[in-house]
């Protein structure tokens, strides 16, 4: 699987660099290894950059080689959490998903997109070695993970929770490790992540200078990039996402539909429920915070790893249910 | 027979996913192309014509990067577009395309349309878009620039 995903994106490997790789090679050339925070911030990601550059010069098939190894990489670890909460088979399709679904092009294809790729593996890495008890993996992984990109401050350590709720038994032990854990990035996040100058800087260029505006405007733009999750054409660089107020209306209609479905969901179909609360976890900060433009395809990266593993658990309740056609099958984990 | 159609609808599936995948990093290869679909995606949003017109530009094809741009101003114009998007879509369409007219040597069109844009995004946001103030800057400069024979 990993190899015929390898083949897929043989076309990019001859790209150059395109569109906003320019900005992230400007600052690899001028060699801007670290910037004056390490959390958060993208500085693991730009280290990557570096390493790139410093192994095999600037040659954007170098660049490509290295996003193509982390979605693959991404795409084990989605089936090493698969295989461990919903099993190997449902593991399997998961990964199947994630590696070869159209909606990753863009994440794959786009070397500007790497702090999304690396953000995904450094979450990952730490939900999957939660998991496993390997607690000290975990900690270190959520900080590489802030490192990466931003937002991984905001979403990892809620997503590893999410993970432990929906499918183990914590120890109190493990409760207060990732509480510690979970403070001290909380409180370097406070000091750093200008919480305040990024709200009151932020263009809100969607908005029009209103956050009511932006939310809404983002909140149809998340489910129209959604939709392309069953679409054979539409993927793009940049969408259109013209206001359109009946739009609004309905993505605001699914979305507090969606946050209703979760609790009767949980206890019905464990793996659905897990997978719309991470997705939950993932794009609510985009709402919450203004940005200067709307959402982007690979900003739906980390959300395709449940998304994946959901649709993997669901085939199998499915493949149960057509060998045995009389038996509405356990949806216990999916 | 239950689970042969359930193989068989996983198996177009994922070839479906797979020949999709496989299209998009073909269109990824080549920024004229990546822009070339963005357009064709969203036809009616401004930035993908920006885009698309710079490709047409550094490719040397000036007359179909000055109809990109003239689109793209067009479009950045209308109405429903965030006000954000107008000021931008006007300013960054028309800064480049008065460089192309430049380049080609129609120094007049050039003129009008810096003169315009700057018009029109102050008058839409009350400041001067960069790249218009930059471009504008320059043209000025060029036309104070003493002739050499």
């Amino acid at each position: 699987m990993l190899a015929v995903t390898a083949g897929l994106y043989a076309p990019v490997w001859s790209g150059p660099f395109v569109y906003e790789d320019a900005l992230w090679m400007a600052w690899v050339d001028q060699g801007v290894a670290i910037t004056h925070r390490i959390v958060p911030s993208r500085t693991l990601t730009n280290w990557t950059y570096q390493a790139t550059a410093a192994l095999a010069g600037m040659e954007p098939w170098a660049f490509h080689a290295g996003n193509l190894a982390l979605h693959l990489g991404n795409g084990v670890l989605v089936y090493a959490i698969g295989a461990a909460v919903l099993g190997s088979v449902a593991g399997l399709i998961g990964a199947g998903m994630f590696l070869i679904h159209p909606l990753n092009s863009q994440a794959v294809s786009y070397i500007a997109a790497r702090p999304d790729l690396l953000m995904t593996a450094c979450v990952l890495l730490a939900v999957w070695a939660s998991l496993a008890g390997r607690w000290w993996l975990a900690g270190p992984a959520l900080v590489a993970a802030a490192m990466s990109k931003e937002i991984g401050l905001i979403v990892g350590l809620p997503l590893v929770v999410a993970t432990l709720v929906a499918w183990r038994t914590v120890p109190e032990r493990a409760w207060v490790t990732l509480i510690c854990v979970g403070m001290v990035a909380c409180g370097i996040g406070v000091w750093y992540a200008q919480a305040g100058t990024w709200w009151t800087s932020s263009s809100m260029g969607p908005g029009d200078g209103q956050w009511t505006t932006f939310a809404s405007r983002q909140m149809t733009a998340i489910w129209t990039l959604l939709g392309l999750l069953v679409a054979r054409d539409g993927f793009s660089i940049d969408h259109d996402l013209t206001p359109w107020d009946r739009a609004h209306v309905l993505s605001f209609l699914a979305t507090w539909f969606t946050v209703a479905v979760v609790p009767i969901l949980w206890p019905v179909s464990r793996a659905l429920a897990w997978a719309l609360v991470w997705v939950g976890i993932v794009l609510a900060p985009r709402v919450v915070m203004p940005s200067a433009d709307l959402i982007s395809e690979h900003h739906l990266y980390l959300a395709m790893t449940a998304i994946s593993l959901s649709v993997g658990a669901s085939a199998v309740v499915v493949w149960h249910w057509l060998g045995h056609p009389w038996e509405w099958p356990l949806l216990e984990k999916a | 027979m239950g689970r042969a159609i359930g193989v068989t609808v996983a198996v177009v599936v994922g070839l479906l996913w797979g020949l999709t995948t496989t299209a998009r990093a073909r269109v990824w290869a080549s920024p004229r192309t990546l822009w070339i679909e963005a357009v064709r995606v969203a036809p009616e949003k401004p930035r993908p014509w920006i885009n698309l017109g710079r490709e047409y530009a550094l490719d040397g094809d000036d007359l179909l990067a000055i109809w990109a741009y003239q689109e793209a101003r067009r479009l950045a114009r209308l109405p429903g577009r965030s006000r954000h998007e107008q000021v931008y879509g006007i300013g960054y369409a028309g800064a480049n395309l008065a460089l192309v007219h430049w380049d080609r040597g129609e120094h007049d069109q050039a003129l009008t349309v810096i003169a315009e844009t700057a018009r029109e995004t102050r008058a839409l946001s009350g400041v001067t878009v960069t790249a218009v103030d930059t471009v504008e800057k320059w043209i000025s400069a060029q036309l104070d620039a003493p002739v050499s024979f």
